[in-house]
């Protein structure tokens, strides 16, 4: 790795401390040029010498968002500056999303390994999404999770014997559409008294025999989206 | 031809002769002549009498009522009740006179009273004596034949009442009734009426005296000038029973016999039999026994003889019978209701026949015959009938009612219809017009609405009390999750030594600055872990239990509310009901039995079954358990659940293949347990645990204090009067057991124990027991002074509960229900006929019709005022429930906190001690056992955090959206006393928050510097999605280091600790990360930063 600078925005001492014991022990590449406690302490010390690397916390002074602030306006005026997120804001997903749309290269959560000389090694080597294993552990079970429901949904259409015409009818009764109103639109060939009997025909297919009696739309409907058949991701009208 | 004609009319005239008046007169005056020498005769020759009497009713019919009574006297007489009944019948059917009616009633009297017709003889008594007052009012009236009837009539309604309370034992109202003839001046007008008071007065129990010598002087006055005027004047009925009463007072058994011969001579066998019972009991005093037992034994022939006579009976009675019988001829005869038999007449007779065989030494025939009279005693008991009289009683008072309600309702109409009537137009369009404007105007309230406004009123008060609570949980909320940040604010420094320690690990060296830093790092998580403590020290006592006596089958209520949800998933939810009650929180109680509840239902497989119960461990404790039909637990699980504090929940089930762990609802309820034995000794029993079932499935359980029912408490000192009644029934059934066994001496003594000890006791059918076992006991030891003492205080007890107070009352009541009832009808139809013709005036009455507009206005207007108001009623109900609900929800969730925050508190505390002790001395070689060390507290703490983390999830934010003037307001509330100035006080901004919570924010910062502050100001500014707000507190500055850890943890300050979470919350709640707070002084103060959500003003 070759030498680089690096600025610290680190609020809490005792945590600073134990950062900059990490660059002095496992990146000696790295030379620590500034540290700031919040944006006032930033700015002049960035006016004064651009960093390489911007080893940035997000709860700053009580606020969630500074750091989020910090990482867009840097992004804005320093744009070759590569900042990375150092924060123990473990549980805050919408954060994390904030922070690398505002233009984080990546996220370290402080837990764990918290920095390696590896992530800090891929950051400098111009990767982007630098995960510590934390963060990846958490991201790679939203993706599961998201990549499972669509095989679910997938596999739904196929065990539950759900054709398009059934999909479209389920999708506009959860979207409020009257069987008539189902009936007229333009990607529905059947009438409303198919349309009843194939509403007859799913509760059959969908429920076991004994959960049959009593099931209206609604049930109908949640059902469909318990077994996946209908995803609120995908919930809209064809007109 | 002229002969025939001659003779023809000598026969005609001879013809109108005998139907001229003046023969009718004189066959009046002979009926009236042997009326009253049959009347004169009753007494001295019954057959005379009858015989006189049948000549007088042959002779005229017209006269015959006088003649009816006489024969009905005979027939009385001779036992012949069924034909005295005929000539009453008769007399009643041929007579209006009164005092012909009350002859029959008295007449009637006798009858009932010699049979022992209890009901039968109040009704006669009542009918004879409305009727005596009646005649009374018109006594002037009276003519002489009239009179002397009246006279007859009056003294013997007298005797046959004072004969009938004699007999039930109420001597008072026997004597009472004696001395209202003493007035009466019958030795003048009746002599022999005169003698039979003569002859009461002289019987004994009469007369009331200084000394017993006295009574028994004026008694045998009485006695024997009776006898000398019988004896004179003829009448034999006196007489014999003057000898008789003699013979028993002088121990004459040869006046006896005289009696025996005057009875027999007379014809009444009655007296004759009483006369041989009489004779028998002179020859027991002589102890001529076997003698005694020959006159009872014609007694008893005399009374076998009556009931074969007249109601053709072959049973007849003996003076003993060896055969077992299951019911005695005497109670047959007693139960049968076409024999009239005479109860007290044959128990007197059976009482002596049993001393003079006891005497004799028959036990089996003394026994027979006392029984005999016991079961007598028994059954002439006016409550026999109770249940009878009461269901007449209660068909009659229904009728009255149903016909007072019928000439009420109709009365009420009337009156209406009148009213109605008696309005006219133009009064009443003024009235009607009148009211509906008042109504409109709000000056006039409806009865019903200003129910409803009284009950808004209260509701609103309901309401008030209600938010209060929220407040007051919702702040203590907040401190929490305040808390639970400072938990959280631990976890970076344990992540910073985690990861030193792996270091210290791939390095494989200690290092004196890993180890500096790490102690550094341990240093700040104690700092951290004393300062939580010390905040929540700060807590308790806020959060005291609301402990109280909890109905349990009201929580199970509501639990089997969620029943569907159970359904759902194919499960049934079982709860059994209970009517316990338990000592305990109810809202946690509440949230126990829902959070095992909910675990059973995601481990139960499809078709299972939970059941909910509440079983009593033992008489103080009790346990509710939910049992599931689940895959069980294994021997590890349950270990983990009942013994160890802190565990992962997520590794509970997994060995049962399960997909998902058990969550901390667990241990939330330990905790709370835990917390209740904290609480007080009462709840030192309390437990939860868990434990596999015999079949399928698991039960996890929780036992509460159980608490008695307070009736049970109230019945304490009626216990310690039992006791005493126990000692004496138990001495009671010594003295039956030893009478069993013969020991005749011992019972005697154990009686009289019993007696003492019973002492002043309710309980008649005890004393009265007792009394009977020694009168057993005394005649079997042939001590007859004791034997009488103690029979006659058993037959008295034994009247005395017979006596039935009840029934004069119920007769008097039938009576007068009968008679109101007539008068209801009356009036009931002279009230539908008014009723008719006023309705009839109505109808033809149109301009009544032309109000109609009007009313239908401002039945309109009512309407809507009641709908108003009920509809603000409900709303206040419902804003109420729902403030309850979320009240009871965030109590409930700052009580499993505070069970969390304690927990974490005990559970992690020494470890930074122990961390630091290893690291201080620590060498190359304990590397592993630190990472070991650290990663089991990073775990332990883990844990622990999550559980906090899984209550704080749940919502306690309540969004509104206020103007800026309105935001003011509330923190000016906050900052009180000080006084807020809002130099931008706006309506067209407003901001998204929690005003509970900015109320509460606003107050910890005024906690903090109120005191110094000389004001607070607020300005503020827009920017974006936030309003960022700028809150001056006046003459106050911090330093600059502070500044810096103002609202951290380092600067110990708890309140702006919490004012920082506050701002946290709306920054979580409200999906817009990005609020700030910081503060920085200025000149005129120290300024507070802080932002919150813009909203746009038109989405209020």
């Amino acid at each position: 790795m070759n030498p680089f600078n690096v600025i610290i925005v680190e609020d809490v001492k005792l945590e600073l401390k134990g950062t900059e014991e990490i660059f002095r022990s496992d990146i000696p590449e790295a030379s620590v040029i500034g540290t700031a406690q919040n944006e006032r302490e930033l700015w002049p010390l960035l006016r004064e010498q651009v960093p390489d690397l911007l080893l940035l916390d997000l709860g700053l002074g009580g606020s969630t968002t500074v750091g989020v602030d910090i990482c867009r306006q840097v992004n804005a005026n320093y744009p070759t500056v590569k900042v990375l997120v150092f924060t123990g804001e473990i549980l805050n997903e919408r954060l994390w999303v904030e922070v690398l749309a505002a233009g984080a290269v990546g996220i370290i959560l402080k837990t764990g390994e918290l920095l390696t000389r590896n992530d800090v090694q891929l950051v400098m080597d111009g990767r982007r999404l630098v995960f510590n294993e934390p963060i990846l552990e958490k991201i790679v079970a939203r993706f599961r999770h998201a990549v499972l429901e669509e095989t679910q949904q997938t596999d739904a259409m196929i065990n539950y014997d759900i054709d398009e015409f059934d999909e479209i009818y389920l999708r506009h009764l959860a979207l409020g559409y009257t069987k008539e109103m189902i009936a007229n639109l333009r990607t529905m060939p059947f009438g409303t008294k198919s349309l009843e009997k194939r509403q007859a025909d799913l509760v059959n297919r969908l429920f076991a025999e004994r959960e049959r009696s009593g099931v209206n739309a609604t049930r109908l409907v949640v059902r469909a989206f318990q077994l996946h058949i209908l995803s609120l991701d995908n919930l809209h009208a064809d007109e | 031809m002229r002969n025939k004609a001659a003779w023809l009319s000598l026969v005609g005239l001879l013809w109108l002769s005998c139907c001229s008046p003046s023969s009718q007169w004189d066959n009046d005056e002979r009926v009236m002549r042997l009326n009253r020498d049959a009347y004169a005769l009753r007494y001295k020759d019954i057959k005379k009498c009858e015989h006189l009497a049948n000549k007088a009713l042959s002779i005229s019919d017209s006269m015959s009522v006088e003649a009816l009574l006489n024969l009905g006297f005979v027939c009385f007489q001779r036992m012949d009740f069924e034909g005295v009944g005929r000539f009453l019948d008769r007399v009643r059917n041929q007579s209006r006179n009164q005092v012909y009616l009350l002859c029959a009633d008295v007449m009637e009297m006798k009858v009932t009273q010699r049979t022992n017709q209890n009901a039968a003889f109040y009704r006669a008594k009542l009918r004879a004596e409305h009727r005596l007052n009646r005649i009374l009012e018109e006594y002037a009236d009276l003519n002489s034949q009239e009179l002397y009837l009246f006279i007859y009539a009056q003294s013997e309604f007298h005797i046959t009442s004072s004969t009938y309370y004699y007999y039930q034992g109420q001597d008072s109202l026997s004597v009472a009734q004696i001395r209202e003839m003493e007035d009466m001046n019958l030795q003048r007008s009746d002599t022999a009426q005169w003698l039979y008071w003569a002859y009461m007065m002289g019987s004994g129990g009469m007369i009331d005296a200084s000394s017993q010598e006295i009574v028994a002087r004026e008694e045998r006055k009485y006695m024997l000038k009776a006898y000398n005027l019988a004896k004179e004047a003829g009448y034999v009925y006196f007489e014999a029973n003057a000898i008789q009463s003699l013979a028993e007072k002088y121990g004459q058994i040869s006046m006896a016999k005289q009696a025996i011969a005057l009875f027999k001579d007379y014809g009444d066998i009655y007296q004759t039999a009483c006369a041989y019972r009489t004779l028998g009991e002179l020859q027991f005093e002589n102890g001529d026994y076997e003698a005694s037992l020959q006159s009872y034994a014609e007694a008893l022939r005399l009374v076998n003889l009556h009931h074969r006579r007249f109601y053709h009976d072959k049973d007849s009675l003996r003076l003993y019978s060896p055969a077992l019988e299951a019911v005695s001829t005497e109670v047959r005869w007693m139960k049968e209701k076409q024999v009239l038999t005479v109860p007290s007449w044959i128990a007197a007779i059976r009482l002596q026949i049993s001393k003079s065989y006891s005497a004799l030494g028959m036990k089996s025939e003394s026994d027979y015959n006392r029984n005999a009279y016991i079961d007598i005693l028994q059954h002439t008991n006016q409550n026999e009938e109770l249940e009878q009289r009461t269901e007449e009683l209660k068909h009659s008072n229904r009728r009255i009612q149903t016909e007072g309600i019928v000439a009420l309702s109709l009365f009420l109409l009337l009156l209406l219809l009148l009213y109605l009537n008696r309005r006219r137009v133009s009064s009443r369009l003024l009235e009607l017009q009148s009211e509906l404007t008042d109504l409109k105007e709000g000056r006039k309230v409806p009865a019903d609405v200003e129910v409803i406004r009284e009950q808004q009123e209260e509701l609103e008060e309901r309401l008030a009390v209600s938010q209060m609570n929220l407040t007051k949980n919702k702040v203590q909320n907040i401190e929490n999750r305040a808390r639970v940040s400072m938990v959280h604010a631990v976890v970076p420094y344990l992540d910073r030594i985690v990861g030193e320690a792996l270091r210290m690990q791939r390095d494989g060296m200690v290092g004196e600055e890993r180890r500096e830093y790490i102690l550094q790092l341990i240093a700040k998580i104690t700092d951290y872990n004393n300062l939580l403590t010390d905040w929540i020290r700060v807590q308790q006592g806020q959060l005291a239990l609301r402990m109280r006596t909890v109905e349990i089958q009201p929580l199970f209520d509501i639990v089997a509310e969620s029943r569907y949800v159970f359904l759902q998933k194919g499960l049934e939810l079982e709860i059994m009901p209970t009517p316990e009650r338990v000592k305990a929180d109810e809202a946690l109680t509440l949230f126990m039995i829902n959070t095992l509840a909910d675990n059973s239902r995601k481990f139960t497989p499809r078709g299972g079954t939970i059941r909910i119960q509440a079983t009593q461990v033992d008489e103080n404790l009790i346990e509710i358990s939910i049992s599931d039909t689940g895959v069980g637990l294994s021997d590890t699980d349950l270990e983990l659940l009942n013994h160890t504090q802190v565990y992962d929940p997520n590794e509970i089930g997994k060995g049962a293949q399960l997909q998902k762990g058990f969550g901390f609802g667990l241990a939330n309820c330990r905790g709370i347990i835990e917390k209740y034995k904290k609480h007080s000794a009462l709840f030192a029993r309390c437990q939860f645990g868990v434990r596999n079932n015999d079949g399928p499935g698991c039960t996890f359980f929780f036992r509460l204090p159980r608490v008695v029912g307070i009736f049970l408490l109230m019945l304490m000192p009626l216990v310690l009067e039992a006791k005493k009644q126990n000692e004496a029934t138990a001495l009671y059934d010594s003295v039956y057991e030893c009478n069993l066994q013969g020991r005749y001496a011992e019972a005697m003594a154990f009686g009289k124990q019993a007696l003492q000890t019973a002492g002043t006791s309710t309980d008649v059918e005890l004393i009265m027991g007792i009394h009977n076992e020694m009168a057993i006991s005394a005649l079997a030891l042939n001590n007859w002074q004791l034997y009488e003492y103690h029979n006659h205080r058993f037959t008295q007890l034994r009247k005395q509960l017979n006596q039935d107070a009840s029934l004069p009352s119920y007769v008097e009541r039938l009576a007068t229900n009968h008679r109101n009832g007539r008068m209801l009808l009356v009036l009931s139809i002279v009230f539908l006929l008014l009723l008719l013709g006023t309705l009839y005036r109505l109808l033809i009455n149109r301009k009544v019709v032309a109000g109609r507009d009007l009313r239908l206005q401002i039945n309109a207007c009512r309407e809507r005022l009641l709908t108003e108001a009920q509809q603000q009623a409900d709303a206040l109900a419902d804003q109420i429930q729902r403030s309850s609900f979320v009240e009871n929800r965030i109590y409930v969730q700052n009580q499993v906190l505070s069970n969390c925050l304690s927990t974490i508190k005990h559970e992690s505390m020494y470890y930074p001690a122990r961390i630091q002790n290893l690291v201080s001395v620590m060498q190359d070689t304990d590397i592993a056992t630190l990472n070991e060390l650290v990663n089991y507290y990073r775990k332990s703490y883990t844990i622990l955090c999550s559980q906090a983390d899984a209550v704080v999830a749940e919502p306690g934010f309540k969004r509104q959206n206020l103007t800026i003037r309105q935001l003011a307001e509330i923190i000016a509330q906050g900052v009180r006393p000080a006084t807020l100035q809002c130099l931008q006080p706006t309506e067209s901004l407003a901001v998204c928050v929690d005003p509970i919570l900015i109320q509460f924010f606003s107050a910890q910062l005024a906690n903090v510097y109120g005191k110094q502050a000389a004001g607070f100001s607020l300005q503020f500014q827009v920017e974006g999605r936030f309003a960022n707000f700028r809150l001056c507190i006046l003459g106050v500055q911090e330093s600059v280091d502070r500044l810096a850890q103002l609202f951290t943890p380092d600067s110990g300050s708890f309140p702006l600790f919490v004012a920082r979470q506050i701002i946290r919350e709306h920054d979580i709640c409200l999906g817009n990360p990005g609020l700030r707070l910081n503060a920085e002084n200025s000149p005129e103060g120290l300024v507070i930063h802080f932002s919150l959500l813009n909203t746009n003003i038109h989405k209020i």
